[in-house]
């Protein structure tokens, strides 16, 4: 079945990718503080949509 | 089945993108919500009704999509679900009257289910203990489609909701012809034979009536179904309930106010999606420190802390809804802001612990597994904007939620995985004879 694999035992190598994979996520992270940001300034100033003023 | 070269982290990304595109579509009809009800003169119900519609088809086709992605690799039954998507994307942004609208829409809608046929393309081409964050990376990237759909579509097209999905229409099929191009079913072809020799629908049975993938699916359906729910429902919620607030900021016109409502709403799937992957880091380290707090669910087994952190979700969750009703009711918009961002938050708490658990307890049938769960508890996104419009008061509906739906589904948790019992995922309804299949717990010690 799909995924079904073996479990590592010891010591695990990760692949070269998951260091990037582990800076991507907190890439991610924070771009979605800064929406959160963005969304919370939107909601108290009345900036940031279109035509707002 | 003639092998083509490819790499992880390619088919990785092919797979995010795919379901990046798929989430887009699925969720364009909602910030353009506000521009719908004025060109059809709908009413509160209406809008309740057309949010909902866009989830009808998944839990139905999600329970077979991951059989049919075993048969015949995930490549295959992307381009197909992208292909045919984005033909009905495009036919929606022809329509001609809110019939024509709807059933297209429904059709569209359907893309949720490439969900499943992402997670099985990465489970064929990552090792056990690198599929944590592969998972994480594609199914929180991928949910992100939502909150980028809300986010950006507004801002590119105005109310212009019809070339919208044509254009997404459009990406969707050149995507499809891509995908069929460079993706790679498995990463060897042990794997992708595998695959397609063990999905039958005896075994497809047996896993939908186990325990263990019942409690799992509620876990899921207050988690994953709630964010879709409120994808959906939130930039009608915020038109229609803090209008007059945004409108005396100055987003006075339906462009500006739909711009708003719908930047606001991508506020929770944003925080849902983006901070999964991080979820599934947690849950490793329950596991790693052997973290259980809760003292009526099981803690001798092995796999114990990732059920912890999963039930720690679901208290999250429910107490965050209620905080939810109560921001609505105090008419401070901030504040209502504040709290869904939290609410997106305590959400990702919940969808990456489901995918850090799931696979490991079914570890002989994840593909099976992942359509039950991920298919089913999408019914919550179409129960959940029903019931939220049907009360007097638009804000009491969180409340009412978690009150009725989500502390039942948090007993039924503590009920499968309970303390005192050890975790045995063939528990359920019928034996494994009853239905002539094999075990599929065995090896969950090790797993863990």
């Amino acid at each position: 079945m799909a995924g079904g694999h073996a479990v590592a035992h010891g010591p695990v190598q990760y692949g070269r990718w998951y260091k990037y994979g582990l800076v991507f996520i907190t890439l991610e992270a924070l771009f979605s503080l800064a929406i959160c940001g963005y969304a919370i300034y939107m909601a108290l100033s009345g900036h940031g949509g279109i035509a707002a003023h | 089945m003639q092998r083509k070269r490819g790499t992880p982290i390619g088919q990785l990304i092919l797979a995010s993108l795919g379901f990046v595109t798929a989430f887009a579509m699925w969720f364009a009809l909602a910030p353009f919500s506000a521009g719908i009800i004025q060109e059809y003169n709908l009413q509160k119900k209406d809008i309740a009704l057309i949010a909902s519609s866009t989830i009808w088809l998944a839990p139905i086709f999600r329970q077979f999509i991951g059989i049919f992605t075993d048969k015949l690799g995930a490549p295959k039954m992307a381009g197909f679900v992208l292909f045919y998507t984005g033909i009905f994307s495009i036919l929606a942004s022809f329509s001609r009257n809110y019939s024509e609208l709807f059933i297209t829409r429904l059709i569209v809608a359907s893309a949720g289910i490439f969900f499943v046929v992402g997670i099985q393309h990465v489970a064929q081409w990552f090792d056990e203990h690198e599929m944590g964050l592969a998972e994480g990376i594609y199914a929180g990237t991928g949910n992100a489609g939502a909150g980028l759909a809300a986010l950006f579509l507004p801002r590119i097209y105005g109310l212009d909701y019809r070339t919208a999905w044509l254009h997404l229409g459009i990406f969707a099929i050149a995507l499809a012809i891509v995908y069929v191009v460079f993706g790679v079913a498995a990463k060897d072809q042990a794997r992708a034979e595998r695959a397609k020799k063990s999905a039958t629908l005896k075994d497809t049975v047996y896993v939908w009536t186990r325990f263990a993938a019942i409690a799992l699916m509620f876990q899921y359906a207050m988690t994953f179904g709630l964010e879709i729910a409120m994808n959906a429902w939130l930039p009608s919620y915020y038109t229609t309930a803090f209008g007059d607030t945004l409108k005396s900021l100055g987003y006075a016109d339906l462009k500006a106010l739909t711009v708003a409502a719908g930047t606001l709403a991508s506020v929770q799937s944003f925080q849902a999606s983006l901070w999964r992957p991080f979820s599934g880091m947690v849950s490793d380290l329950f596991l790693k420190n052997k973290w259980t707090p809760w003292p009526f669910l099981a803690k001798d087994d092995p796999i114990a802390p990732r059920i912890h952190w999963a039930f720690t979700s679901m208290i999250g969750v429910t107490i965050v809804m209620f905080l939810f009703t109560l921001a609505g009711l105090s008419g401070n918009l901030v504040l209502s802001v504040a709290t869904l961002a939290l609410l997106g938050f305590v959400i990702s708490w919940g969808t990456g612990a489901n995918f850090a658990l799931t696979p490991v307890l079914f570890q002989k049938c994840p593909g099976i597994a992942t359509g039950f769960i991920g298919g089913i508890c999408t019914v919550g996104g179409i129960v959940y904007p029903l019931i939220y419009g049907k009360m007097a008061n638009i804000h009491m509906g969180y409340a009412a939620v978690a009150a009725f739906l989500f502390i039942p589904f948090m007993l039924l948790f503590i009920t499968a995985f309970r303390a005192g019992k050890k975790i045995d995922v063939d528990a359920g309804i019928g034996s494994c004879r009853t239905y002539g299949v094999s075990q599929i717990g065995s090896g969950l010690k090790e797993a863990a």
